[in-house]
């Protein structure tokens, strides 16, 4: 895409404020539950057992902070970036559902913080969670396509692309941010490949629309949270048995 | 091992001994290997305080206690208010927890692990780190606590000079108890006293000592004996008295009962 046609800054701009914000609802997330590893590290977790308090609460906590965070950080982000080029492009969101985006980001920070949590179940010191962080950090922008292009990506990590729940996020951000675009900008034809090659749709067969990507990422945020309360409640069991 | 009702009780051990585990056992985070734990009440009131802190650095001292209350399920601001006047605490209360010098965090991590009314504290090495005038006005605040509450209070220590005040020692080592009573008693059976005897030369006193006491020669000048009794060092020094040029006499420490028993020197 070089300046051949009007509008293309803009295009980008919005491009990258979506891949940004859903790598923002990755790392943030991952950032405020590395307090559960620290608690259980330095015994404080120990502490709070003492108090009679239960363990679904005590990680309610640690969900529910986290997903709190995440979400203000994606405003701070959005409302920076979109300052920012509101000022050098003179980028303006006309006709623009900001009740959608606040709606995308309290589910992104939700579905982000359930995966992280699942991804750190096992962790139990520090130096190995700012290893995950790190790289969790790296790989989340490449599988969302947010450095690059996820069709540039070769095949099997396309594959990978599709159970990361942080890229259907990014596909809800870019179609929310793009799609008035993608169809001012871009003949007919190459709308579709373009919606594929950018991750503004992810491909299940075929595009999915917004409503679908939708119905996918609240899936994906049901299943990471069977998995997070099914293994919790069994190391809680485990916990119960080596106290008896 | 037995802890009384209201009863100051210190668990003494070098490190490594098992004492933070003895502890972890008695709260039930822990599951013994062998033998078990019962306490009267089937399910008491306990408060702890732990070898490292775990009160939240970023919070002032009142929210610590405010949250940890909320914790337990209960909301009584004057229950706050008043562990923070017995410990001494209320003058910052709104400075942040980690701006406070050791002395006053250990302060309020007892008034935390107040909360509650617990029956039992625990307290795991609860004056490691404090400079003298802070350990005796943290001692002073246990000693206050159990005689008030008729609080049982359980603590870990490696200082011999505290676990010289409190009622009932037990000495630990590798896991095993090693030894137990009441310092007086662990002094007497395990601690020797030392009389030193200087004089121009060891073996001439020696000769003019009784046998049963089995003096030992330190140096050409210097003679070590371990009397039993003051009476039995008065005598000892009564039957040298011509050769003798200078002595000392020191009694039985803790520290020497705790060498005695663990073959280690504490630290």
């Amino acid at each position: 895409m070089g300046d051949n046609f009007p509008g293309h800054t803009q295009f980008l701009d919005c491009w990258l404020i979506s891949g940004t914000l859903a790598i923002t609802g990755i790392t943030t997330t991952l950032s405020v539950l590395s307090q559960k590893t620290e608690d259980y590290e330095t015994k404080t977790s120990q502490d709070f057992t003492l108090t009679g308090i239960s363990s679904f609460k005590l990680n309610g906590g640690y969900l529910l902070s986290a997903a709190f965070v995440g979400f203000v950080m994606q405003m701070i982000v959005f409302a920076v970036m979109y300052l920012y080029f509101h000022l050098v492009d003179d980028l303006q969101l006309t006709d623009f559902n900001f009740g959608a985006l606040v709606g995308i980001m309290l589910l992104g920070a939700g579905v982000n913080a359930v995966v992280n949590a699942v991804l750190i179940l096992f962790v139990r010191n520090r130096s190995t969670l700012s290893a995950i962080s790190t790289i969790v950090g790296t790989v989340s922008g490449f599988l969302v396509g947010a450095y690059i292009p996820i069709g540039v990506l070769p095949e099997a990590a396309q594959w990978v692309v599709k159970f990361t729940p942080g890229a259907y996020v990014a596909a809800l951000f870019r179609q929310l941010f793009l799609k008035n675009d993608l169809e001012k900008l871009f003949p007919a034809n190459v709308r579709q490949e373009l919606a594929e090659q950018l991750g503004i749709q992810l491909k299940w067969g075929r595009l999915l629309d917004y409503g679908q990507t939708l119905l996918v990422t609240i899936g994906l945020f049901g299943l990471f949270l069977v998995i997070l309360v099914t293994i919790e409640a069994g190391l809680n069991a485990q916990r119960q048995r080596a106290k008896a | 091992m037995k802890i009384e009702e209201g009863s100051f009780t210190a668990i003494l051990g070098p490190n490594g001994a098992g004492k933070s585990t003895t502890i972890a056992m008695l709260l039930g985070l822990l599951r013994p290997s062998s033998g078990t734990i019962t306490y009267q009440n089937s399910k008491p009131r306990i408060g702890v305080v732990f070898q490292n802190s775990v009160l939240d650095a970023e919070l002032s001292v009142k929210e610590n206690l405010q949250v940890r209350q909320k914790m337990t399920g209960t909301k009584d601001q004057a229950e706050i208010l008043t562990v923070m006047k017995r410990l001494g605490v209320s003058e910052f209360a709104k400075k942040r927890y980690g701006r406070l010098s050791g002395g006053q965090r250990r302060r309020v991590d007892i008034a935390r692990a107040l909360l509650g009314q617990p029956e039992i504290l625990f307290l795991d090495e609860p004056t490691a780190g404090l400079d003298i005038q802070t350990r005796q006005a943290i001692w002073q605040v246990l000693g206050e606590l159990r005689q008030q509450d008729n609080l049982t209070i359980v603590l870990t220590t490696h200082y011999l000079e505290e676990a010289d005040q409190s009622e009932m020692i037990f000495i630990i080592d590798q896991g095993q108890l090693i030894a137990h009573g009441s310092a007086t008693s662990l002094k007497q059976r395990y601690a020797k006293n030392q009389l030193v005897l200087e004089g121009t030369d060891s073996e001439t006193l020696k000769r003019l000592i009784p046998e049963e006491l089995e003096p030992v020669v330190i140096t050409d000048q210097q003679l070590l004996v371990n009397p039993v009794s003051t009476q039995q060092a008065i005598q000892c020094l009564l039957a040298v008295q011509s050769e003798l040029q200078h002595f000392e006499y020191r009694e039985g420490t803790l520290d020497d009962a705790f060498i005695a028993l663990t073959g280690k020197e504490m630290h």
